[in-house]
């Protein structure tokens, strides 16, 4: 899952508008960005099904994406945020990081760790829903079409509350969000793998 | 995220990777021109 997770910010900046919108989406990003330098020496891990593309692989990222380091790593972007922006924009954007582990245990396979590094060997968790790819694209695109309404219905109204900046960036911005979100999961489907 | 482990580009990594442009930086800078409440302005 990508785009359903910026759909997810999306909608969350229309109830907390004073938390930045880029700050929002680098938040429910947040763990795939750290995942990538991990991964690429070696420290997590994934494994592609024999069928490839969308949502067809088992993943490791037993740092990023365990139930623990994922909850670490929200409380350490929330504390880093509040610095400038208080304490509430903190909590806000600690649990859209959070939010991240929260998407990814439905779609995953049982591929997620609950402690660091897999310590202990529990159980893995995840409830696969990748396993009905249809069903899957189609959570993310209701989660992009209901973040991008949220969005763009908050932003005209602030626009028009304001009185200063025409509605027409707000409706812009709307479609703009909208249109990304159906590129993004289209890019994930149909790319070759 | 997916990616392949002989670091060539899959569906996943091309829409992470846009995905991260277009909605940090391209919507994230145009976001910015909305009248918003600014978010250094702390309540009370």
């Amino acid at each position: 899952m990508v785009a359903g997770h910026f759909g997810l910010a999306a909608g969350v900046k229309a109830t907390e508008q004073r938390a930045p919108l880029w700050a929002l989406m680098l938040a429910t990003a947040w763990l795939d960005v750290l995942f990538g330098p991990l991964f690429a020496i070696g420290i997590e891990d994934l494994r592609m099904l024999p069928r490839g593309g969308y949502g067809n692989v088992i993943i490791h990222a037993d740092y990023t994406h365990s139930l623990v380091g994922a909850a670490i790593l929200a409380v350490l972007f929330g504390a880093v945020a509040a610095i400038p922006w208080g304490t509430r924009i903190g909590v806000v954007l600690g649990a859209v990081v959070f939010s991240h582990w929260l998407l990814d245990l439905v779609v995953h396979r049982a591929d997620m760790a609950i402690l660091p590094g897999n310590l202990g060997d529990l159980p893995r968790l995840g409830f696969g829903l990748w396993r009905a790819p249809v069903a899957s694209a189609l959570l993310e695109l209701a989660i992009i079409a209901v973040g991008s309404y949220l969005y763009w219905r908050a932003a005209v109204t602030r626009t028009r509350e304001a009185g200063a900046t025409p509605v027409g960036r707000a409706h812009l911005l709307g479609a703009l969000v909208f249109g990304a979100g159906v590129v993004v999961l289209g890019l994930d489907l149909f790319v070759p793998a | 995220m997916q990616r392949h482990t002989n670091g060539a580009e899959r569906g996943s990594d091309v829409s992470f990777i846009v995905g991260l442009i277009l909605f940090v930086v391209v919507i994230g800078y145009l976001d910015a021109g909305l009248p918003w409440p600014r978010p250094w302005k702390r309540e009370g």
